[in-house]
C-alpha cells in the first residue's frame, strides 16, 4: 500500500530559532503550537513568518507622539479657548483614538502571516477591518523563488521580501519585509527540489 | 433666523450635539473591531487570541466611558 503521507526532510533548527520561538516571533521553524483555518489534518506547518519587528517602529512612533501631544496642548493653552468640560472630553477622546490606532498598528502585524507548509504556500491578509484574503498554492506549483533586501533597515537587520513565482491562480506571492528572506528561500528552494 | 443665531442658541450645544454623535459613531466602530478581531482569532491560532480579544473589548469599554462622560459633563 502507497504512503498516504511522507513527511518531508525538513531543515534543522538552530538552538538559537528553537529558543527564540514566542508568541511574537516573526520567523518560527517548524511550529507545532499554532494553527489556521483552511489547514488540513495530514498538513503540517513547516514556516510561518511575519514581516520583521522593526517596521512596528512606524506605528509605536506615532503612538507616542499622540500620548504626549495633550500635554503639548494644554501647554500651550490650547485647551483654555473651550468652555468646562470640554478640555477632558477632547482629551479622553484623544487618548481613545490613539488606543485605536495602537491596536490596529499591532493586529495588522500579528494576524498578516505567512506559512509555508508541507502541502502549500499560504498568505493570510486582513484589510478594511472586516475584509480577509487568503491565498495559497500548492507547493508542486511552484516555479522560481527569488529575493531581495532593499535599504539601510533592511541590510541592517535582514529583512526583506520574498517572491514566489507558480503556476497556481495566484501567479505570485510576496512575502514583505520578512526576516531572512535568504533563510526561506532556501527553504523553498529545497522544497522544489524534492518535489521535482 | 437671526434670532435662532442670536438669542438664547449657544453654539457650544450644537457642538455638544455633534460631539455626542461622533463619539457614537465611535462606538459602532469599537464594535467593528471587535467583529475584526474574532474574524482574525477564528481564521488564525497563533497562541494570542485571549488577549487580543481582550484588548478589543477594552477598547469598546473605554469608548463607552469617553461616551458617557461626554453625555454627563459637556
Amino acid at each position: 500500500m502507497p504512503d498516504v503521507f511522507v513527511s518531508p526532510d525538513l531543515p534543522q533548527k538552530t538552538s538559537t530559532e528553537k529558543s527564540a520561538r514566542n508568541l511574537f516571533s516573526s520567523f518560527s521553524l517548524d511550529p507545532t503550537d499554532i494553527d489556521f483555518e483552511t489547514k488540513d489534518s495530514n498538513e503540517r506547518i513547516i514556516l510561518m513568518l511575519r514581516r520583521h519587528p522593526i517596521v512596528n517602529v512606524k506605528w509605536i512612533v506615532v503612538t507616542f507622539l499622540l500620548l504626549i501631544s495633550p500635554t503639548f496642548l494644554g501647554a500651550l493653552g490650547v485647551f483654555s479657548l473651550f468652555p468646562a468640560g470640554f478640555p477632558l472630553v477632547i482629551s479622553l477622546a484623544w487618548y481613545l483614538v490613539t488606543t485605536a490606532y495602537a491596536i490596529e498598528g499591532f493586529l495588522d502585524w500579528y494576524f498578516n502571516v505567512y506559512f509555508v507548509t508541507t502541502l502549500r504556500i499560504v498568505d493570510v491578509d486582513f484589510y478594511n477591518l472586516v475584509s480577509k484574503k487568503v491565498s495559497d498554492a500548492e507547493v508542486t506549483k511552484i516555479q522560481d523563488v527569488s529575493y531581495t533586501t532593499n535599504g539601510f533597515l533592511g541590510a541592517m537587520f535582514n529583512f526583506g521580501n520574498v517572491f514566489i513565482q507558480t503556476a497556481a491562480d495566484v501567479q505570485e506571492f510576496k512575502f514583505s519585509s520578512v526576516p531572512k528572506p535568504e533563510k526561506v528561500a532556501k527553504i523553498l528552494d529545497d522544497f522544489m527540489d524534492k518535489e521535482k | 433666523m437671526e434670532n435662532l443665531l442670536t438669542n438664547g442658541f449657544n453654539t457650544w450645544i450644537l457642538i455638544k450635539a455633534l460631539a455626542l454623535v461622533i463619539l457614537g459613531m465611535y462606538l459602532v466602530f469599537a464594535f467593528v473591531v471587535i467583529r475584526q478581531v474574532k474574524l482574525m482569532t477564528n481564521t488564525l491560532h497563533l497562541g494570542f487570541e485571549t488577549p487580543a480579544k481582550t484588548l478589543s473589548y477594552l477598547h469598546l469599554a473605554f469608548a463607552v466611558l469617553v461616551f458617557l462622560t461626554a453625555l454627563v459633563i459637556l
